[in-house]
């Protein structure tokens, strides 16, 4: 693999984490419900097994928190619940990624008046 | 409720018995030996508690169980890209400097050593070979291969080398004449090319050794993500 990988490679890595703790902010998961609810998300993720270590990435540092509940059936259940810091850090992400889509929205509409055919045909050939 | 429980055991004990699954755990194991022990068992446990409920979740009444597991597997992705995704967010060191002080010297000197060391008087194989023991690099395989073709190396080969041949041909000799008339006259029991064969495969094979040490060496650490 390249050392920057592609544009959506990119991309998801710097926005996935937020989005594991937009998910959380509804209400706790359990780990398997989580992974399959940001990979219905087209795009997001492409492993799911990658997700495993972005998780506990996030508890180490204290943005979720994990606990571990009995199951009707088989082992306890690990748990993600979203902490008040990881709260105020969805915070901030919401307000920096307004910012940042409407300035790269504002780009790109610009570009598309000088050569909007040669750009989308840019996008369809990678 | 206590036919679901008794369900969900049995399917787990069948999970536990998927070669599939297996191999798939196997391969994590493997590759991620270069996390700390902590965060590689963490992964472990998550991954294989994602499949439990991944291929219960994705198998189908008429549908093969095969079917299910392999999609879970699909979806899960390579165990390889899973271990790098770690040792990335556990802020493990990037690529080139992945490789420990030991792993990228000790390797290439492993090998030069193991080929030429024991022209040190001997010792200089016998560190190779201690390098060679030591490193992360190969396993038992590569390192039994890299003992064995030839120890104490070139100097081993140029040592040993005529007086086998040399020892061959007075034995030969012995057992035709059958009496006491031993003379070694230096003539080979075989023909000079079968000799000249011998004697290319003798000491091309470190060569060979060491090249396929070379390639395991490369193949790993691109498989762990290290290059």
């Amino acid at each position: 693999m390249e050392p920057g990988g592609n544009v959506a490679t990119q991309l998801r890595r710097g926005v996935l984490e937020h989005c594991v703790l937009a998910v959380l902010a509804r209400s706790p998961e359990y780990a398997f419900e989580l992974v399959r609810r940001l990979s219905a998300f087209d795009g997001l993720v492409t492993s799911e097994g990658t997700i495993y270590p972005l998780l506990s990435r996030l508890s180490r540092d204290g943005l979720v928190a994990t606990t571990w509940q009995p199951s009707e059936a088989g082992p306890p259940r690990k748990y993600y619940d979203l902490t008040v810091a990881g709260r105020r850090a969805l915070d901030a992400f919401a307000v920096e990624w307004t910012t940042f889509t409407d300035g790269v929205d504002d780009l790109l509409q610009q570009a598309g008046n000088g050569r909007s055919r040669g750009a989308r045909g840019g996008r369809r050939e990678h | 409720m206590a036919d679901v429980s008794t369900d969900d055991v049995e399917r787990n004990a069948e999970q536990a018995e998927d070669p599939l699954v297996r191999d798939y755990l196997v391969r994590l194991a493997d590759a991620g030996r270069i996390l700390p022990a902590d965060r590689r068992a963490e992964v472990l446990a998550d991954v294989r508690e994602h499949l439990r409920h991944a291929v219960a979740t994705e198998e189908l009444p008429g549908s093969s169980r095969e079917v299910a597991v392999r999609t879970a597997l699909d979806r899960l992705g390579p165990p390889e890209e899973i271990v790098r995704a770690e040792a990335e967010q556990s802020g493990m060191p990037d690529r080139p400097r992945g490789i420990g002080g030991m792993q990228r010297y000790g390797d290439p000197i492993a090998v030069v050593l193991l080929l030429f060391g024991g022209f040190l008087l001997g010792v200089g194989w016998l560190v190779g070979l201690a390098l060679l023991w030591m490193s992360d690099s190969w396993r038992v395989r590569e390192k039994l291969m890299g003992t064995l073709v030839w120890p104490f190396g070139y100097a081993g080969v140029a040592l040993i080398g005529p007086a086998v041949a040399f020892t061959e041909a007075c034995t030969s000799t012995g057992t035709a004449v059958g009496s006491s008339e031993t003379t070694c006259t230096g003539g080979l029991p075989y023909p000079d090319w079968v000799g000249v064969l011998m004697s290319i495969v003798v000491l091309a094979a470190p060569v060979v050794m060491a090249a396929l040490l070379w390639r395991r060496r490369a193949a790993l650490l691109a498989e762990r993500g290290l290059v």
